[in-house]
Protein backbone atom coordinates (compact mmCIF):
# COMPACT_ATOMS: atom_id res chain seq x y z
CA UNK A 1 0.00 0.00 0.00
CA UNK A 2 2.58 2.49 0.69
CA UNK A 3 4.86 1.13 -2.39
CA UNK A 4 1.74 2.57 -4.12
CA UNK A 5 1.28 5.66 -2.91
CA UNK A 6 4.99 6.08 -3.24
CA UNK A 7 4.87 5.73 -6.34
CA UNK A 8 1.75 8.05 -7.22
CA UNK A 9 3.37 10.61 -5.25
CA UNK A 10 6.61 10.26 -7.51
CA UNK A 11 4.67 10.31 -10.81
CA UNK A 12 2.71 13.75 -9.56
CA UNK A 13 5.71 14.96 -8.80
CA UNK A 14 7.18 14.18 -12.19
CA UNK A 15 3.97 15.85 -13.63
CA UNK A 16 4.93 18.85 -11.73
CA UNK A 17 8.32 19.54 -12.48
CA UNK A 18 7.44 20.64 -16.23
CA UNK A 19 4.80 22.35 -15.32
CA UNK A 20 7.11 24.01 -13.17
CA UNK A 21 9.76 24.54 -16.56
CA UNK A 22 7.05 25.69 -18.55
CA UNK A 23 7.02 29.92 -17.16
CA UNK A 24 10.66 29.45 -18.38
CA UNK A 25 9.70 28.14 -21.70
CA UNK A 26 7.67 30.77 -21.44
CA UNK A 27 10.40 33.91 -20.99
CA UNK A 28 12.16 32.65 -23.87
CA UNK A 29 9.42 33.27 -26.38
CA UNK A 30 9.48 36.66 -25.23
CA UNK A 31 13.00 37.35 -25.55
CA UNK A 32 12.72 36.14 -29.04
CA UNK A 33 9.92 38.34 -30.15
CA UNK A 34 11.52 41.15 -28.46
CA UNK A 35 14.78 40.18 -30.98
CA UNK A 36 12.33 40.19 -33.44
CA UNK A 37 11.26 43.38 -32.64
CA UNK A 38 14.32 45.11 -32.93
CA UNK A 39 15.27 42.59 -36.16
CA UNK A 40 12.64 44.86 -38.16
CA UNK A 41 13.98 47.83 -36.79
CA UNK A 42 17.47 46.89 -38.26
CA UNK A 43 15.88 46.37 -41.60
CA UNK A 44 13.85 49.37 -41.63
CA UNK A 45 17.01 51.17 -40.97
CA UNK A 46 19.03 49.40 -43.93
CA UNK A 47 16.01 50.02 -46.19
CA UNK A 48 16.26 53.68 -45.42
CA UNK A 49 19.85 54.29 -45.97
CA UNK A 50 19.50 51.92 -49.26
CA UNK A 51 17.09 54.67 -50.28
CA UNK A 52 19.66 57.12 -50.29
CA UNK A 53 22.10 54.81 -51.07
CA UNK A 54 21.18 53.37 -54.72
CA UNK A 55 24.11 50.98 -55.54
CA UNK A 56 25.06 49.91 -52.02
CA UNK A 57 21.09 48.65 -51.65
CA UNK A 58 22.21 45.06 -52.55
CA UNK A 59 24.86 45.13 -49.86
CA UNK A 60 22.97 46.70 -47.66
CA UNK A 61 20.34 44.59 -47.38
CA UNK A 62 22.97 42.31 -47.63
CA UNK A 63 24.85 43.45 -44.54
CA UNK A 64 20.91 44.16 -42.46
CA UNK A 65 19.85 40.56 -43.39
CA UNK A 66 22.93 39.16 -41.75
CA UNK A 67 22.80 41.55 -38.73
CA UNK A 68 18.99 41.07 -38.71
CA UNK A 69 19.71 37.39 -38.48
CA UNK A 70 22.54 37.83 -36.39
CA UNK A 71 20.72 39.58 -33.66
CA UNK A 72 17.77 36.84 -34.07
CA UNK A 73 20.28 34.34 -33.71
CA UNK A 74 22.31 35.88 -30.73
CA UNK A 75 18.97 36.22 -28.93
CA UNK A 76 17.79 32.74 -29.91
CA UNK A 77 20.98 30.83 -29.09
CA UNK A 78 20.45 32.96 -25.56
CA UNK A 79 17.14 32.14 -24.20
CA UNK A 80 18.09 28.33 -25.55
CA UNK A 81 21.23 28.64 -23.98
CA UNK A 82 19.15 29.90 -21.40
CA UNK A 83 16.81 27.43 -21.49
CA UNK A 84 18.98 24.28 -21.73
CA UNK A 85 21.00 25.68 -18.51
CA UNK A 86 17.40 26.14 -16.56
CA UNK A 87 17.06 22.60 -17.79
CA UNK A 88 19.96 21.54 -16.87
CA UNK A 89 19.86 23.18 -13.41
CA UNK A 90 16.44 22.66 -12.51
CA UNK A 91 17.01 18.63 -12.05
CA UNK A 92 20.00 19.07 -9.98
CA UNK A 93 18.17 21.38 -7.87
CA UNK A 94 15.05 19.19 -7.87
CA UNK A 95 17.84 16.37 -7.12
CA UNK A 96 19.00 17.95 -3.68
CA UNK A 97 15.23 19.39 -2.64
CA UNK A 98 12.88 17.70 -4.69
CA UNK A 99 10.44 15.72 -3.16
CA UNK A 100 10.23 13.50 -5.98
CA UNK A 101 13.54 12.53 -6.82
CA UNK A 102 14.40 12.62 -3.50
CA UNK A 103 11.84 10.15 -2.22
CA UNK A 104 13.42 7.72 -5.44
CA UNK A 105 16.56 7.95 -4.05
CA UNK A 106 15.18 6.98 -0.63
CA UNK A 107 13.54 4.21 -1.89
CA UNK A 108 16.73 2.98 -3.47
CA UNK A 109 18.96 3.46 -0.09
CA UNK A 110 16.19 1.42 1.95
CA UNK A 111 16.15 -1.36 -0.72
CA UNK A 112 20.49 -1.75 -0.25
CA UNK A 113 20.84 -0.02 3.01
CA UNK A 114 21.45 -2.92 6.00
CA UNK A 115 19.60 -1.30 8.37
CA UNK A 116 15.92 -2.78 7.70
CA UNK A 117 13.09 -2.53 10.20
CA UNK A 118 13.79 -5.35 12.07
CA UNK A 119 17.82 -5.54 11.75
CA UNK A 120 18.40 -4.67 15.49
CA UNK A 121 15.50 -6.55 17.30
CA UNK A 122 16.83 -9.44 19.33
CA UNK A 123 14.63 -12.52 19.25
CA UNK A 124 14.26 -12.46 22.86
CA UNK A 125 12.59 -8.85 22.42
CA UNK A 126 9.59 -10.33 20.41
CA UNK A 127 6.72 -10.12 23.31
CA UNK A 128 2.81 -9.46 22.62
CA UNK A 129 4.10 -6.68 25.92
CA UNK A 130 6.35 -5.38 23.79
CA UNK A 131 4.20 -2.77 21.66
CA UNK A 132 7.07 -0.49 21.24
CA UNK A 133 9.20 -2.96 19.20
CA UNK A 134 6.35 -4.60 17.46
CA UNK A 135 4.98 -1.29 15.99
CA UNK A 136 7.67 -1.14 14.12
CA UNK A 137 6.65 -4.04 11.99
CA UNK A 138 3.65 -2.60 11.12
CA UNK A 139 2.50 -0.09 8.38
CA UNK A 140 0.79 3.15 9.84
CA UNK A 141 -2.78 1.21 8.59
CA UNK A 142 -1.42 -1.30 11.15
CA UNK A 143 -0.75 -4.01 9.04
CA UNK A 144 2.07 -6.31 9.21
CA UNK A 145 5.25 -5.82 7.03
CA UNK A 146 6.23 -8.81 4.94
CA UNK A 147 9.63 -10.35 5.13
CA UNK A 148 10.45 -8.28 2.15
CA UNK A 149 10.00 -4.85 4.23
CA UNK A 150 10.70 -6.52 7.72
CA UNK A 151 14.14 -8.90 6.38
CA UNK A 152 14.02 -10.80 9.44
CA UNK A 153 14.67 -14.13 9.46
CA UNK A 154 11.65 -16.41 8.90
CA UNK A 155 11.26 -17.96 12.52
CA UNK A 156 11.51 -14.45 13.78
CA UNK A 157 8.80 -13.17 11.34
CA UNK A 158 6.98 -16.09 12.85
CA UNK A 159 7.46 -14.77 16.30
CA UNK A 160 6.92 -11.29 15.14
CA UNK A 161 3.21 -12.06 13.66
CA UNK A 162 2.37 -14.22 16.24
CA UNK A 163 3.02 -11.57 18.90
CA UNK A 164 1.55 -8.64 16.76
CA UNK A 165 -1.82 -10.59 16.84
CA UNK A 166 -1.77 -11.55 20.48
CA UNK A 167 -1.05 -7.60 21.15
CA UNK A 168 -3.87 -6.45 18.83
CA UNK A 169 -6.25 -9.15 21.00
CA UNK A 170 -5.34 -7.24 23.63
CA UNK A 171 -6.14 -3.76 22.19
CA UNK A 172 -2.23 -3.30 22.59
CA UNK A 173 -2.27 -2.60 18.63
CA UNK A 174 -4.90 -2.06 16.42
CA UNK A 175 -6.52 -4.07 14.06
CA UNK A 176 -6.88 -1.62 11.43
CA UNK A 177 -6.71 1.77 9.82
CA UNK A 178 -10.34 2.68 11.39
CA UNK A 179 -9.18 1.96 15.14
CA UNK A 180 -6.66 4.47 14.76
CA UNK A 181 -8.83 7.20 13.40
CA UNK A 182 -11.38 6.23 16.36
CA UNK A 183 -9.05 6.60 19.26
CA UNK A 184 -6.76 9.09 17.29
CA UNK A 185 -3.18 7.34 17.92
CA UNK A 186 -1.33 4.28 17.45
CA UNK A 187 -0.65 0.91 19.69
CA UNK B 1 2.20 -28.03 35.81
CA UNK B 2 2.95 -25.52 32.74
CA UNK B 3 3.72 -22.45 33.49
CA UNK B 4 1.64 -19.65 31.42
CA UNK B 5 1.19 -15.89 31.60
CA UNK B 6 -2.72 -14.52 31.82
CA UNK B 7 -3.49 -10.69 31.12
CA UNK B 8 -6.57 -9.85 31.30
CA UNK B 9 -8.51 -6.34 30.79
CA UNK B 10 -11.01 -4.89 33.44
CA UNK B 11 -13.32 -2.27 32.81
CA UNK B 12 -12.46 1.25 33.58
CA UNK B 13 -14.99 2.57 35.44
CA UNK B 14 -14.00 0.30 38.73
CA UNK B 15 -12.26 1.86 41.47
CA UNK B 16 -9.36 0.14 42.70
CA UNK B 17 -11.23 -1.90 45.21
CA UNK B 18 -13.44 -2.76 42.55
CA UNK B 19 -10.65 -3.94 40.14
CA UNK B 20 -8.87 -5.62 43.73
CA UNK B 21 -11.68 -7.92 44.36
CA UNK B 22 -11.69 -9.12 40.65
CA UNK B 23 -8.50 -9.83 40.44
CA UNK B 24 -8.89 -11.23 43.85
CA UNK B 25 -11.85 -13.69 42.58
CA UNK B 26 -9.41 -14.30 39.51
CA UNK B 27 -6.65 -15.95 41.74
CA UNK B 28 -8.77 -17.39 43.75
CA UNK B 29 -10.09 -19.40 40.90
CA UNK B 30 -6.87 -20.17 39.94
CA UNK B 31 -5.60 -21.32 43.46
CA UNK B 32 -8.85 -23.62 43.48
CA UNK B 33 -7.14 -25.54 40.47
CA UNK B 34 -3.83 -25.94 42.30
CA UNK B 35 -2.51 -23.51 40.48
CA UNK B 36 0.37 -20.84 42.28
CA UNK B 37 0.94 -17.40 41.22
CA UNK B 38 4.80 -17.09 40.35
CA UNK B 39 3.82 -12.96 40.26
CA UNK B 40 1.67 -9.91 39.49
CA UNK B 41 1.71 -6.95 37.50
CA UNK B 42 -1.04 -3.87 37.17
CA UNK B 43 -0.26 -1.92 34.41
CA UNK B 44 -2.57 0.41 35.34
CA UNK B 45 -5.22 2.18 33.78
CA UNK B 46 -4.51 1.96 29.84
CA UNK B 47 -5.79 3.56 26.62
CA UNK B 48 -7.31 0.75 24.29
CA UNK B 49 -5.94 0.80 21.11
CA UNK B 50 -9.52 0.38 19.50
CA UNK B 51 -13.07 0.41 21.48
CA UNK B 52 -14.20 -2.91 23.63
CA UNK B 53 -17.57 -2.78 24.79
CA UNK B 54 -17.76 0.85 24.29
CA UNK B 55 -15.05 1.36 27.05
CA UNK B 56 -11.69 3.29 25.54
CA UNK B 57 -9.39 2.15 28.12
CA UNK B 58 -9.15 -0.57 30.96
CA UNK B 59 -6.96 -1.86 33.65
CA UNK B 60 -4.63 -4.45 32.38
CA UNK B 61 -3.46 -7.09 35.04
CA UNK B 62 -0.73 -9.63 34.17
CA UNK B 63 0.02 -12.93 35.94
CA UNK B 64 2.78 -15.29 35.85
CA UNK B 65 1.67 -18.52 37.51
CA UNK B 66 2.05 -22.12 37.16
CA UNK B 67 -1.22 -24.31 36.65
CA UNK B 68 -1.92 -28.35 35.34
CA UNK B 69 -3.37 -27.79 31.98
CA UNK B 70 -6.69 -29.31 32.65
CA UNK B 71 -6.85 -26.44 34.91
CA UNK B 72 -6.98 -23.74 32.15
CA UNK B 73 -10.34 -24.48 31.18
CA UNK B 74 -12.09 -23.65 34.70
CA UNK B 75 -9.66 -20.40 34.86
CA UNK B 76 -10.60 -19.54 31.35
CA UNK B 77 -14.30 -20.19 32.20
CA UNK B 78 -14.13 -17.77 35.38
CA UNK B 79 -13.08 -14.86 33.02
CA UNK B 80 -15.56 -15.24 30.87
CA UNK B 81 -18.55 -15.14 33.67
CA UNK B 82 -17.09 -12.12 34.71
CA UNK B 83 -18.94 -8.91 33.26
CA UNK B 84 -16.11 -6.90 34.37
CA UNK B 85 -13.39 -8.53 32.05
CA UNK B 86 -13.18 -7.12 28.96
CA UNK B 87 -10.61 -9.24 27.42
CA UNK B 88 -8.40 -12.27 28.60
CA UNK B 89 -5.37 -13.74 26.96
CA UNK B 90 -3.48 -17.05 28.19
CA UNK B 91 -0.40 -17.99 26.85
CA UNK B 92 2.18 -21.11 27.88
CA UNK B 93 5.13 -19.70 28.41
CA UNK B 94 8.57 -21.76 26.82
CA UNK B 95 6.85 -22.61 23.42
Amino acid sequence: MSDENKVTEAEANTEEQPAAETPTGEDAPVQEESAAENAPQAVADTDGKSDAEAPTEPEAEVVAEPVAEAATDSAGPESDAGGSQQEQTAPTFNRVEGPAIFNRAKQGNQRRNPRHVGNDVRIDEIDYKNVQVLSRFVDNYGRIHNRRKTRVTAKMQRKVTRAIKRARHLALMPYTGEHIRITGRRG
Amino acid sequence: MNTYELVYIIQPNLDDEGVKAVDDRISQAIGGEDGTIASTDHWGKRRLAYPIKGHFEGHYILHNLSMPPTAVQNVERQLRLSEDVLRFLFVRVGD
